[in-house]
């Protein structure tokens, strides 16, 4: 009788204790079914470098594009003032984005030929097919979505580098190709037609074309945190992995950096005050739809390669990791800015560990360095142009 | 006087008198019954007059002494005998308790990445996107939660803790009837909490009673709610269980204003005019003097059907209600409403039901078109609870409570708490001396609909000790 009291207690304490522990939290943080979302959302599709936006190419000819492209990205004849390539701002040695000067925007030409400062900063180019790939023919490039592949952001070079997207443009473009015969050479294999017989517009978006697909091939998408979300429970310490709970639970950060590149590719106001040498406002994305709700709205950034890819905000008006968690513990900015701040911007209870271990995170987020071989400059001297000095 | 005096002197110095010549010549010992009588002093004896009016001074002096501390106690008692009658109407009374709640101690879980809720991706962060009742691992009569985890509407977390000993309330109640039908209430409690010690003023109001005939009370100040019948017993002293119910957050509240009572028959009405509503006001302490334009009314009206003839049995049924503006919002034509319904069956084969059910709405106020209640929030609720008990001794007294609440309460951006707990709780009641009362309870969480369940059960103690 005595031994099946004890033995009713004790199962009665086993219920109890079972009701009592939380079940099976992944990094006690989160249940079963938010980690099978998260994963579910954080994971990096598989990418196709050759899937461009007019359709797949065929692996040859799409390397043959690409290294076009690549060569292109280097190219600064497309310049009004013959000096500025897209690897003046978008430098290969720093993951792409500008690291000269006090990095607070990014350097361009003016319509007067001469260096400027325009008043946005320089988004890293590394992964952009991956958002390609997330919007397919969606306008989430550049900082306020105005075009809808990476190679159209050629117009938008071509303007920072003082070139209008204008027939003017499409000719100016179209010259450099054909006045090189080592491109007019590469265009005529790859596009299996002359840059002499087609029109100017039809050469300008060829070259963007192989300007998205070199810049599809920058991918870094392999990080510390992917492995740790396929399972690899060792790929990240524990301070990043409370960092990540920070991140999607009290931080909120996941509300606008979700999916695999870590942003909504949306548009938002989060109140970052205008600074630099540029025009003291900017409108934002009100310049591309016209629609005053967004104004002072700009896209979400990836949070991809982040720690790499600093300064930060659509300005850089931020130059740390640990600028950017400060801001938004404080709800974002409170002056200075165009526009109405998203109202889920409201100050974190954040602690001072939470912000280290969140920062932790961050820098899991950073993947292998982009492939050497697409970083350098494939260029032929102009002098030895030709089919004796084809690469 | 003088006489006595000198008499008694007289006695109590004849052994000094004698010594000097009885001790040389002190015969040998003999057995005392053979001893003759002592003979009385000698007034031959060499007496120096001056040293025998010395010794009446003396004695003279103590008797002023004797006679001043007699006066000094009677003064004493008077004092004491004036005060007797506060024991009357001054109660002080200590709870203490343990508990231990399950997870994290709270009763809330966030909807991280928006799994269960999608509707809210967009609207409200997943993080602030709350599923359960905040106040569900409530562990004393007070209803305080054992946590509120990252809640932000109740963020007032008094206790923040899973487990632990704590010193519930120390209350001083006050009631005195003042005469001319006039009569003072309160109730202060502190609440000593770690951080941040809690005074409370619970209760502050004046009575009037127009009438000896007429059983009707008007009282002004901080008064009980109107509505239902929770509130009538929900400080620790007089509640059955340890902890409140799911809806006494809606009908236990103290707010400011008047209040009538009335009695004729079987008939209790009570009405009330308040500054807002009759919400549990202890976690928006901020938010106790509310500036609404206009105020709240409410109301109660209770029949009791003539069930039994014994002592104390009976059926109430009652019903109530409240309309004012909502607390906290720029219009005063956002409304806010209540409706409830109560029965409670006394000692009726000595079983005793108590049951109530409410429903409500806070209009809230929106001008967003993408963040719902974005200006004032938004709350809609309904909820119910059985109450049942039986005296197993007068002294034990075990119970049953099951309730349920289904709430949306919403506001823009800030929050939104999705809230369908059902809750079971066993408790026992035991009442060691009519000073010393211990409450022992238990609580099955569990939540309905989309919300996975998660620990959150309480197991909680109460030992409450006062005075008369």
């Amino acid at each position: 009788m005595i031994v099946w009291s004890v033995v009713k207690v004790g199962l009665l304490g086993l219920v109890v204790s079972g009701c009592w522990s939380e079940p099976g939290l992944v990094d006690d943080a989160f249940t079963p079914a938010q980690w099978t979302r998260l994963q579910a959302e954080l994971t990096v599709p598989a990418l196709d470098a050759c899937a461009l936006s007019t359709g797949t190419w065929a692996q040859p000819r799409c390397d043959r594009l690409a290294r076009l492209g690549q060569q292109l990205f280097f190219e600064p004849a497309f310049s009004r003032n013959g000096a500025t390539a897209c690897v003046t701002c978008h430098d290969p040695g720093r993951w792409f984005v500008d690291a000269r000067e006090d990095n607070q925007v990014s350097r361009s030409v003016t319509e007067q030929s001469t260096l400027g400062w325009t008043r946005r900063n320089a988004i890293s180019v590394v992964n952009v097919g991956l958002t390609a790939t997330l919007a397919p023919k969606q306008q989430v490039f550049t900082w306020v979505g105005k075009y809808a592949s990476s190679g159209e952001v050629l117009a938008l070079a071509l303007t920072a580098m003082g070139q209008p997207k204008v027939p003017a443009s499409y000719a100016s473009v179209a010259g450099v190709i054909r006045n090189s015969p080592s491109y007019a050479a590469q265009y005529a294999d790859v596009f299996a037609r002359s840059s002499g017989l087609a029109s100017d517009e039809q050469v300008f978006q060829d070259v963007e074309l192989a300007f998205e697909a070199y810049m599809r091939r920058l991918g870094s998408v392999d990080a510390p945190f992917d492995r740790y979300l396929a399972g690899d429970a060792s790929a990240i310490d524990d301070r990043a992995r409370r960092g990540f709970a920070v991140f999607v639970g009290r931080g909120t950060c996941i509300e606008c950096h979700r999916g695999p590149a870590f942003t909504d590719l949306q548009f938002h106001s989060t109140g970052v005050p205008q600074v630099g040498h540029a025009p003291a406002v900017d409108p934002g994305r009100v310049e591309i739809t016209d629609a005053p709700d967004d104004t002072g709205r700009f896209r979400t950034s990836s949070l991809r390669n982040i720690a790499e890819t600093g300064p930060y905000m659509h300005d850089g008006a931020l130059a740390s990791l640990d600028d950017v968690i400060w801001f938004y513990r404080r709800g974002g900015g409170v002056a200075g800015y165009e526009g109405d701040k998203d109202p889920r911007l409201t100050p974190l209870e954040l602690t001072d560990d939470d912000a280290r271990d969140l920062e932790a995170f961050l820098r899991t987020l950073t993947g292998a360095e982009i492939d050497p071989s697409l970083r350098v400059d494939l260029r032929m001297p102009m002098a030895c142009a030709g089919a004796t000095c084809a690469p | 006087m003088r006489t006595v005096t000198l008499a008694l002197a007289l006695a109590w110095s004849a052994p000094a008198f004698a010594e000097p010549s009885s001790e040389p010549s002190s015969p040998p010992a003999e057995p005392a019954s053979d001893r003759p009588a002592p003979s009385p002093p000698s007034l031959a004896s060499p007496i120096a007059i001056d040293e025998l009016l010395e010794r009446i001074a003396h004695l003279e002096a103590r008797d002023r002494d004797h006679a001043r501390t007699e006066r000094a106690v009677a003064a004493t008692h008077k004092e004491v005998q004036t005060l007797l009658p506060l024991r009357r109407f001054i109660t002080v009374f200590v709870d203490v308790g343990a508990f231990a709640v399950a997870g994290d101690g709270s009763g809330i879980r966030s909807d991280r990445d928006h799994v269960l809720y999608p509707e809210y991706v967009d609207r409200v962060p997943g993080e602030w996107v709350f599923m359960g009742d905040p106040l569900s691992t409530a562990i004393n009569s007070n209803g305080e939660p054992a946590s509120t985890s990252n809640s932000r509407e109740l963020d007032t977390d008094t206790i923040h803790g899973t487990s632990g000993l704590i010193v519930n309330a120390i209350g001083l109640s006050i009631g005195k009837d003042v005469g001319h039908g006039v009569a003072i209430a309160s109730l202060v409690e502190v609440l000593p909490r770690p951080g941040q010690n809690l005074l409370d003023v619970e209760l502050a109001h004046v009575d009037y009673r127009p009438s000896d005939e007429l059983d009707l009370v008007i009282s002004a100040g901080k008064i009980d709610s109107v509505l239902g019948i929770e509130y009538r017993s929900q400080d620790a002293l007089r509640r059955l269980g340890v902890t409140p119910s799911l809806l006494c957050r809606y009908t236990c509240g103290r707010p400011l204003g008047l209040e009538a009572r009335l009695v004729q028959g079987r008939l209790s009405t009570s009405a009330s005019i308040t500054n807002g509503d009759n919400f549990e006001q202890r976690f928006t302490p901020a938010h106790a003097l509310r500036a609404n334009a206009l105020p709240t009314v409410a109301g109660h009206v209770q029949w009791v059907l003539p069930v039994g003839q014994g002592d104390g049995q009976g059926v109430e049924l009652g019903v109530s209600g409240a309309l004012g503006p909502q607390d906290d919002q720029p219009m005063t034509s956002i409304a806010q409403w209540h409706v409830g319904l109560d029965v409670r069956v006394r000692n009726v084969r000595r079983w005793n039901v108590s049951a109530e059910y409410v429903q409500g709405l806070q209009q809230g106020f929106t001008s967003s078109p993408t963040a719902a209640c974005n200006v004032a929030a938004c709350l809609r609720y309904k909820a119910a609870y059985v109450l049942v008990d039986r005296p197993v001794k007068p002294w034990f007294v075990p119970y049953v409570r099951v309730d349920w609440r289904d709430a949306l309460h919403e506001h823009g951006v800030e929050f939104v708490y999705e809230s369908h707990t059902l809750r079971a709780t066993l408790g026992m009641h035991l009442e060691m001396t009519s000073r010393i009362i211990g409450k022992l309870e238990y609580t099955f969480n569990r939540e309905l609909g989309r919300i996975p369940a998660f620990p959150n059960d309480v197991i909680t103690t109460s030992v409450v000790v006062a005075t008369d």
